[in-house]
């Protein structure tokens, strides 16, 4: 879960984060004013599955696109706050796969997040989700 | 670290972390490799500023060009088992930094304890050219204080304000601690911690901070049970020993502003040096090897108690219990019996 | 009863009131059961009828409680008059994307009748980096307008001298003195005497580490940053107002109304503390304090929350700091009208917007700006502010809102939370007291704590159902951010860049070297920042290259994480 740009309004990133927990998951949060290369190195050394990109302050199509550019293949993003309509499709074509509004329920966002994770089950000895 | 290596690593810790694909080829390799890496825990209560002393403590090796790599546990819902892992955010001297590697980890959710997996994930960060690995712990609770066996060196912090000599008693940290720490050193209060710390432990530990030899005083010892006694010098060795009893120095520390972390460093080196020479450092990695490998077999043995019976066949003690019809320990006898222990068949 | 005698028996309303509510209300609602449970975010129940029963409980006293307008405890409002003399002043928050551009809206706005313009900032200038810095891509001039140096304010009121309006001013929370200084030095330029116009600024930074974020140094640094200006002001302008503590975005980040006001007047506090460590007495200092109460969801909590703040604010200013002046211990408000604000059917945000503002309005507020209705969803337009000035103005005009002094006083249920409001602050500042105050609130994670529980609360509320909220969770509909919304010149960007460039070639950049360094000596030296910046600014340093030598000599922020 990363804030990215100057954009310091962080409750919504924060209930989400919390939400998420409860959901049974394991997040990360970078905290505020991350540059899109601070997120991906969070992101590649937590190996995470999901990058979620909070954000408000209306830059998404000048910060989310390079957020994706510095991200494997494989990591699923997904973005959150303030985006109007037109500009969905624009993050869609650069490899976001969904954009939730502002209000939407934190459990909309785990049960999507929980559908494009695919979790491997080649545990050898007993599992633990991560 | 280059970013190869890097990728690697985070792979690598996920697959070990997991149990998935070949972790166990990836620990045999690590294993193998062999390191000479300082393992250090860094425990205290929540608060304490444990992140920023890793953070300063991080960037300083880093700029002596050793290899850091930073394991940041966070407790997990109880309830969920979900996390937010948020420690690496007050990381920013290190976060940038090519020379550090820092990676998360819940609490909860391992098979085998929180040690194991603590331990195979040192393993695996040392195996990738790590020669400092410093754990961050919070130390409540008994799962995380045990994280300190863990660690070659165990760092206990604490900060003015909170009460915490008296926390860090009540919580067992005084038994564990090779090096106190008082964070936040220019807050007023912090000299006054330091030195009830210091006098607690003066009247634990014979002779000054420090290793001491054979004439160290020992007169303060006389009121300490024998037992106690016992444990103390097998964890910290005895004045007699080559290298002496180490005795855990208090540090007043400034962690933000670097403060005396440099200080700090040079009494992690004094410690290793102790540790080398002294027979307790030999018992501290064999007591480390049977914690290990007692958690390990319960896991694994219950593991084929649950896999042989099914989850059903639990329920099914479960529900007799509750029933009335048996106690627990009566339950636990008869599925050992009755199925009999796994190597038995 | 044997007990009779140690327990006050019931008065005959309380008896009264009890009867209604078991005889009459408790067999209806046995039938018909209540249709929620009705509680306020703040933590209250809300009973079903309050009566003077409700206010001999709680052991209501009209002369210590209430009072009357501009008397102690000014529960009733700051001055004798309030609005009978001259309505709330009409303001405006406003600014986007380059100075020029800006220019024109603002002049629009003082035509549509705005008495005061709050420049909204864009987050490059508010964290203390240039247009063109690394930290700034894709932000400029996005939530406001891009600021680098005092040519860009000489632009921003081209044509619109510092004293045409009641007040202007801006946010600068984490660059108060920087913005206190480009407030002066335009004065300067505009030819005008600092007492000719006046300045109102936010400049309260120890919020921004628990909400918002715009911090740059860490608190306590910051927070004797921002009491240079009030000292400077308290010599050089002493009819401005250099803060204003603020707990909107407190209670919006999940404080929630009462505990914002505690977590702001423990942040007022420490700021206080610091004026007077410097041995300026209380009277001289605290006139220049304004706050800035929030309360968008529950209209009467509002009306009460801004009643209990104004006692609140009196009782501390008196007992703790032994103000004696009536303009320390009555408290000018500057309220930002909200509502329950959706991106769903965005035109219903002008209703929920002008029905938040109204409660502002009958508690008593000086100051009233307000959201625009697609505020939630961008940088406001032209149309939709105007909506938002002609709300204010029908507030102001129209209804009889304002026609008599503080109308809701003496309502059962309007004193009943007054009164308890105003105590739970007492109690809640006394127990920041036992933590240490403001500066370990935000360190030792408490402020987060408390943060964190309400907006986890308000959210489960909303999800639930508990709190309706129309076309979310009750006729619910898609959320839609319209392609309507406001659109930034993409060229903006290119143009301030060479702007600013044009400034560092032409200024006289040995001015510029001797003013910074001044700043470092004034930072080494725990001087007052002010005389430094204040020429710095004049010489056209940008704001970037001031906030960089704060950096340097006190680091960056630390961030706080709980969960």
């Amino acid at each position: 879960m990363a804030k990215v740009g100057l954009d310091g309004h962080d409750v919504g990133a924060r209930v989400v984060a919390r939400g998420l927990l409860e959901a049974g998951m394991e997040v990360i949060y970078t905290g505020i004013r991350r540059t899109p290369e601070q997120i991906a190195r969070i992101a590649m050394e937590e190996d995470v599955d999901v990058v979620g990109i909070s954000i408000l302050s209306g830059a998404h199509l000048a910060l989310v696109p390079k957020v994706r550019s510095l991200l494997d293949s494989s990591v699923v993003m997904v973005v959150g706050g303030v985006i109007p309509q037109e500009d969905i499709p624009e993050l869609e074509n650069v490899g976001v796969s969904r954009v939730f509004l502002s209000g939407t329920s934190v459990a909309e966002i785990a049960e999507y997040i929980q559908s494009a994770v695919s979790f491997p089950e080649e545990s050898n000895g007993s599992s633990d989700g991560r | 670290m280059d970013l190869l290596v890097r990728r690697q690593l985070a792979s690598a810790l996920t697959r070990v972390e997991n149990r998935s694909g070949n972790w166990r080829d990836i620990l045999r390799d690590c294993s193998r490799a062999g390191s000479n890496a300082l393992v250090i825990g860094v425990t205290g209560p929540p608060g304490a500023g444990k992140s920023t002393l890793v953070d300063a403590l991080a960037a300083h090796w880093a700029g002596m060009g050793e290899t850091v790599a930073v394991l940041a546990i966070d407790p997990a819902s109880p309830f969920s088992g979900g996390a937010v892992l948020g420690d690496r955010v007050r990381m920013t001297r290190s976060e940038g930094n090519d020379r550090i590697f820092i990676r998360s980890m819940s609490a909860r959710g391992h098979s085998g304890g929180l040690n194991a997996a603590a331990l195979d994930l040192c393993t695996v960060m040392a195996g990738h050219g790590a020669s400092r690995i410093l754990i961050e712990t919070v130390g409540v609770g008994q799962n995380e204080v045990e994280v300190a066996f863990v660690a070659d060196c165990t760092l206990v912090v604490s900060v003015p304000g909170l009460g915490d000599s008296v926390q860090a008693a009540k919580a067992g940290l005084l038994e564990v601690g090779d090096i106190y720490v008082v964070n936040k050193g220019d807050l007023p209060g912090a000299a006054s911690v330091a030195r009830d710390l210091s006098t607690m432990l003066a009247l634990v530990f014979p002779g000054l901070p420090g290793a001491s030899g054979p004439q160290a005083d020992r007169s303060m010892m006389v009121s300490i049970p024998g037992a106690t006694r016992k444990l103390l010098s097998a964890r910290y060795g005895a004045p007699e020993d080559p290298g002496g009893a180490w005795h855990p120095p208090v540090l007043a520390v400034s962690a933000l502003s670097g403060q005396s972390v440099g200080e700090l460093t040079e009494w992690l080196s004094t410690f290793g040096t102790w540790l080398r020479q002294s027979p307790a450092g030999k018992r501290r990695r064999r007591e480390r090897v049977k914690l290990q490998l007692v958690a390990l077999l319960k896991q694994r043995l219950f593991d084929r108690l649950q896999q042989d019976d099914h989850a059903g066949a639990l329920t099914d003690w479960i529900d007799r219990v509750l029933s009335g019809a048996l106690d627990v320990h009566s339950a636990t006898d008869q599925i050992l019996q009755d199925k009999g222990p796994p190597h038995a068949r | 009863m044997p007990d009779d005698r140690q327990a006050p028996s019931p008065s005959d309303i309380q008896k009264a009131h009890q009867d209604w509510l078991e005889q009459l209300y408790a067999p209806a609602t046995a039938q018909t059961p209540e249709r929620r449970s009705f509680e306020v975010d703040i933590g209250k129940k809300i009973e079903p009828l309050y009566s003077p029963a409700s206010l001999e409980e709680i052991g209501f006293d009209h002369d210590r409680d209430v009072g009357f307008p501009g008397q102690y405890p000014f529960t009733r409002g700051d001055s004798p008059t309030m609005y009978r003399t001259e309505p709330f002043v009409v303001s405006a928050y406003s600014g986007y994307g380059e100075a020029v551009e800006c220019n024109k809206r603002f002049r629009k706005l003082i035509g549509l009748g705005v008495e005061q313009i709050l420049v909204a900032f864009d987050l490059p200038t508010q964290c203390g980096y240039d247009s063109d810095d690394l930290m700034s891509a894709g932000e400029v001039g996005k939530v406001g307008v891009s600021i680098d140096t005092l040519a860009d304010m000489e632009l921003l009121f081209d044509g619109i001298p510092l004293n045409s309006v009641k007040r202007v001013g801006t946010l600068g929370n984490a660059i108060g003195p920087i913005v206190a200084a480009l407030y002066a030095a335009l004065g300067e330029k505009q030819g005008l005497d600092y007492s000719q116009y006046t300045v109102n600024l936010q400049n309260d930074p120890l919020k921004e580490y628990l909400a918002r974020g715009t911090q740059i140094i860490p608190a306590e640094p910051a927070a004797r940053l921002a009491v240079d200006p009030v000292v400077w002001c308290a010599e050089h302008a002493p009819h401005w107002s250099p803060i204003t503590v603020c707990y909107n975005h407190l209670n919006a980040g999940g404080a929630g109304s009462t505990w914002g006001a505690s977590l702001a007047l423990a942040n007022a506090i420490h700021y206080l503390d610091l004026l007077v460590a410097r041995g300026l007495p209380i009277d001289k200092v605290a006139p220049l304090f304004h706050m800035f109460p929030d309360e968008r969801h529950d209209f009467f909590v509002s009306v009460a929350n801004l009643r209990a703040l104004r006692r609140t604010w009196a009782r501390l200013l008196r007992e703790r700091y032994g103000a004696q002046a009536t303009a320390s211990l009555a408290l000018k408000t500057t309220v930002y009208g909200h509502g329950q604000e959706t991106l769903q059917e965005p035109l219903n945000n002008i209703v929920r917007i002008g029905f938040g503002t109204l409660a502002y309005v009958l508690g008593g507020a000086s100051y009233v700006y307000i959201a625009s209705y697609d505020e939630a969803v961008s940088t406001p337009t032209e149309e939709t502010v105007r909506v938002a000035i002609r709300t204010q103005q029908i507030l102001a005009q129209e209804h009889g809102f304002t026609d008599t002094i503080d109308p809701l006083g003496g309502s059962y249920f309007v004193e009943t939370l007054t009164k308890t409001t105003a105590e739970d602050m007492w109690a809640q500042i006394a127990r920041i007291d036992e933590i240490g105050g403001a500066l370990r609130v935000i360190d030792s994670g408490f402020g987060r704590e408390i943060m964190n529980r309400g907006a986890q609360l308000r959210q489960k509320r909303l999800d639930s159902g508990q709190r309706p909220w129309v076309t979310v969770n009750m006729y619910p509909e898609k959320p839609n951010v319209p392609n309507t919304a406001f659109r930034m010149d993409p060229s903006t960007t290119e143009r301030q860049h060479a702007r600013t460039a044009e400034i560092r070639r032409t200024r006289d950049n040995d001015r510029v070297q001797r003013a910074l360094a001044a700043i470092d000596k004034a930072c080494e030296q725990g001087e007052n920042q002010m005389p430094a910046v204040l020429e710095a600014v004049r010489a056209y340093a940008t704001v970037g290259e001031i906030c960089e030598r704060w950096r340097r000599a006190y680091g960056t922020f630390e961030p706080s994480v709980a969960f």
